[in-house]
């Protein structure tokens, strides 16, 4: 990077006058040289992104790399009369990049939620969140009135679901992104809670918790879509539950110290982080949910974790993304969209073991990550490659680069998309057959170009960044998770 | 999680409705209650009525109840007699004929309800004073959208 003293020096010698010009740098080199605005990632959006062609910034599109990108995660969070008072709690829109013929389109959408209407309305943000406080004028029918669409997305039965966490899955049209209503499995589980953290089997099995406390309920969708099954489980504990996983057999569920212990307004301050308890992991046989292990592992927090497999013994091997304490959903994400920066401690990529002997390791790789993904075309199965966002605590609350960590080679591989990057998750998209032949399809938000970009990397080569990358109109807010649709 | 801020309360204090409620006996110079039903989305089962006062709106007995067949667009149910005071109205749809307020596993509500008033409480049903209004001789009419 250029220095002040260099450019000063060489300005002078350049010149060779004391022409004021020559003596100082255009401001915007200056400008340059502070950090830039990381405010943009939670910044609010106030209208839909239409549909429009994205411009090829840098490489080529690949051959053969064909299929849609939905992302989602909140973009609207303030109004003159309240603002969410946390992160998690902005509306949920959802982002479609379209990959295909070498071109690449992108649009966006507002979930059209009734707790949108209900804060349209009333000029403010009403309803209650994980970390923001009903206010005077909220109506709740049931918690879908408080559901805001904004963490996930899963395509199911030929349409596009917008996932919370503490209600039902919002309906979309998969290319026009228009809102068609909540989803109901069964007028009798009308509103009953979906976790944005589906696990999908390779043949389009999918898996799911719903939680309320210790109760849960466990879901399960046939390849197409349609409810196959439902179980209402009790856990041993209530803890805070965003993400689970899954072997071909099992579903874990790690059951970290941070616990429900009272209702509160909002949730967030009734859950207590009791590290003196441990952390629980709970392993539940798919096909008989009264079969069950708990395994004890020292006390973390973690949100995300990736798709368990399990060796012939029985040993059940997956990575998480641990920090000690619940630091960052506590104040790292609400004091950012204050604008403000709590530095906290930095997300670890963790291998867990459990042994049939009842035994349990957690050992971190060393390796600051968050959002761990994987091919989930080997979900269940035993691989050794998770991709994941990385180089966090660069004086912003966002990641500024991808990786792909190798369990197998105990090697991480990563690319810098540099400072002026919010680097969003980052999907794995198979190519060929062997694990590691495919592509990481992903967006950053680009600060100094102030526009959302697409970028496509080759998973066996990360650290070149990317083969191509694609620049939008919209300047996007940072998301949470999403899924690639291939063809 | 949220199903903590909506509490069973929201749903526990409506009654049973028995199948025919007990005609009441014309109470002297007492006024008429018409109540108008909106927000009804599908003409299915009947709504169910329950009046109550002060004393019995949380989790008490009702004072009276009615039923009346859901309509689209709007469906009045007219109850005469009752003596001269302040009530509050709980109402829901009964969608699925099951003569019960319909909840999920979790007891959130999975049938349309509402409030003399159109109170509605963030997470409960609202207090008797927010759905409170006076019966005395004059006929008085409700408005309440099933929601």
């Amino acid at each position: 990077m250029l220095s002040r003293r260099n450019f000063l020096g060489s300005g002078l010698a350049g010149a060779g006058v004391l022409a004021g010009a020559a003596i100082l740098p255009p401001e915007k080199l200056y400008a340059a040289m502070v950090p830039a605005d990381w405010t943009l990632g939670a910044a609010d959006i106030d209208t839909d992104v239409a549909p429009h062609a994205m411009r090829l910034v840098a490489g080529r599109a690949p051959d053969g790399l064909k299929g849609v990108l939905y992302r989602n995660g909140p973009a609207k969070f303030r109004r003159p009369g309240g603002s969410a008072t946390h992160w998690f709690d902005g509306d949920g829109m959802v982002r479609r990049y379209a990959i295909d013929g070498g071109e690449a389109r992108m649009a966006a959408r507002f979930v059209d939620t009734e707790k949108r209407r209900q804060e349209a309305a009333a000029n403010a943000m009403l309803l209650p969140g994980f970390g923001t406080p009903v206010r005077e004028g909220a109506v709740m029918t049931s918690p879908d009135s408080a559901n805001a669409a904004n963490t996930s997305v899963l395509v199911s039965g030929g349409e596009l679901l917008a996932l919370w966490e503490a209600g039902s899955p919002y309906r979309m049209d998969p290319d026009a992104l228009e809102t068609r209503g909540l989803k109901t499995y069964r007028s009798d589980l009308a509103h009953m809670p979906f976790l944005a953290h589906p696990r999908v089997e390779p043949d389009g099995t999918v898996w799911n918790l719903g939680l309320a406390g210790k109760r849960a309920i466990l879901w399960k969708l046939a390849p197409g879509g349609a409810l196959a099954d439902t179980q209402l489980i009790e856990l041993p504990r209530a803890s805070y539950i965003h993400d689970f996983t899954a072997t071909a057999r099992h579903l874990v569920i790690v059951l970290q110290p941070w616990v429900l212990a009272r209702n509160a307004n909002p949730i967030i301050q009734g859950l207590e982080w009791l590290p003196e308890t441990g952390t629980q992991i709970l392993v539940i046989d798919k096909n008989d949910p009264t079969q069950r292990r708990i395994f004890e592992v020292p006390a973390f927090f973690a949100f995300h974790m990736d798709d368990a497999w399990e060796e012939a013994d029985g040993t059940i091997r997956f990575g998480i993304c641990t920090t000690p304490e619940p630091k960052f959903v506590i104040d790292e994400a609400r004091e950012l969209l204050l604008g403000r920066r709590v530095a906290t401690p930095l997300p670890m990529l963790s291998a867990i073991t459990l042994r049939p002997d009842g035994s349990a390791s957690l050992e971190s790789t060393g390796v600051a990550a968050e959002f761990p993904q994987n091919d989930r075309s080997r979900s269940g199965l035993k691989r050794s490659l998770t991709v994941h966002t990385g180089l966090y605590g660069h004086g912003c609350p966002f990641a500024r680069s991808v990786g792909v960590y190798d369990w197998a080679r105990q090697s991480n591989a990563e690319h810098d998309f540099g400072a002026d990057h919010l680097v969003e998750e980052f999907l794995y998209v198979p190519r060929g057959s062997e694990e590691g032949d495919g592509w990481l399809v992903g967006t950053t938000l680009n600060l100094a170009a102030r526009a959302t970009e697409l970028h496509v990397l080759d998973a066996r080569d990360v650290a070149a960044g990317p083969v191509a990358s694609w620049r939008g109109d919209a300047a996007l807010p940072v998301t949470f998770h999403g899924t690639f649709a291939a063809g | 999680m949220l199903r903590s801020l909506l509490a069973a309360a929201l749903i526990a204090p409506l009654p049973l409705i028995a199948p025919i409620a007990a005609a009441p006996a014309m109470a002297q110079g007492a006024a008429t209650l018409t109540i108008h039903f909106d927000g009804i989305e599908q003409a299915q089962g009947r709504i169910m009525v329950a009046i109550y006062d002060a004393e019995g709106w949380n989790g008490g007995a009702p004072v009276r109840v009615a039923m009346i067949d859901a309509k689209t667009g709007g469906a009045d149910v007219v109850v005469a007699g009752l003596a001269p005071g302040t009530y509050a109205v709980r109402a829901f749809q009964d969608v699925d004929g099951d003569m019960k307020f319909g909840t999920n596993p979790f007891g959130m509500p999975t049938e349309p309800f509402g409030f003399s008033n159109d109170a509605m409480g963030a997470g409960g049903p609202p207090s008797f004073d927010a759905a409170a209004f006076a019966i005395g001789d004059a006929p008085v009419a409700q408005n309440i959208t099933l929601r």
